[in-house]
């Protein structure tokens, strides 16, 4: 039996972007090592980036994975199995 | 404009898409000028090939010339060497796409062939010998794996992931 995860990742890396001196895109892209289409994707909701990359965006905003990335899951599709 | 939002290798993509369909274009036109067979006139397939290959590179010269004038105008100037995790991740499912269609090429390159040796009056290119349906086919299969690999990269850039 398996269960397909389905839901939404929502995340506050523009909040936090300026809450950090106003930090570029590409300042922020430059720091973790990808492109800033990729951070723009990101802030978007459009793509969902590694752990690698979550972990180092929890570190270059010193906070939690949770307050940087939130899950909102679909509860009638996870109740399928 | 398309090519101010986008990175190094969503535009490398786009200057891929336009090469398949010229050099597509290119090697359909130089097919029609054949006067015989693979078989018969094998050196005009040869020069048809060489030709193609010098039209590819000169191409890809003016087309990466013209991308590097572009992004030294809008003031790009990221690492072209970078590629991160996401175009990885694009590639591959654009790679995956396109070995779908080369597979189902090749398979059709080899049926026809097949039926073209077993079926008598089978009705499709009577008139092309079966080895030079497959160095064409081969040609044409390659492009248009080029093609739909580079076609579901950008559709996926433009899609974000």
């Amino acid at each position: 039996m398996s269960k397909k995860a389905k839901g939404v990742i929502s995340n506050q890396l523009r909040k936090k972007r300026f809450e950090k001196d106003e930090m570029t895109q590409q300042e922020l892209a430059k720091a973790i090592g990808v492109t800033r289409q990729t951070i723009a994707a990101i802030e978007a909701g459009k793509y969902s980036p590694s752990l690698e990359v979550a972990f180092c965006l929890s570190d270059i905003f010193s906070s939690p994975l949770d307050e940087l990335f939130q899950w909102q899951a679909n509860d009638s599709d996870t109740s399928k199995v | 404009m398309i090519f101010k939002n986008s990175n190094f290798s969503e535009q490398t993509a786009w200057i891929s898409v336009i090469f398949t369909l010229v050099i597509a274009w290119y090697y359909a036109n130089g097919i029609t000028q054949l006067e015989g067979t693979f078989a018969s006139h094998a050196e005009q397939i040869v020069a048809l090939w060489a030709s193609t290959i010098i039209a590819s590179i000169i191409f890809v010269i003016i087309a990466f010339t013209i991308l590097a004038v572009i992004r030294k105008v809008n003031g790009d100037g990221e690492d072209i060497s970078l590629i991160d995790e996401r175009d990885e991740l694009i590639e591959a499912r654009a790679t995956r796409w396109a070995y779908y269609n080369l597979s189902t090429c090749i398979i059709i390159l080899f049926v026809h062939i097949f039926c073209q040796g077993v079926i008598t009056n089978y009705p499709f290119f009577t008139n092309v010998p079966p080895i030079d349906f497959l160095i064409h086919g081969l040609m044409f299969s390659g492009l248009l794996v080029e093609f739909v690999l580079r076609a579901t990269q950008i559709y996926r850039y433009r899609k974000a992931a």
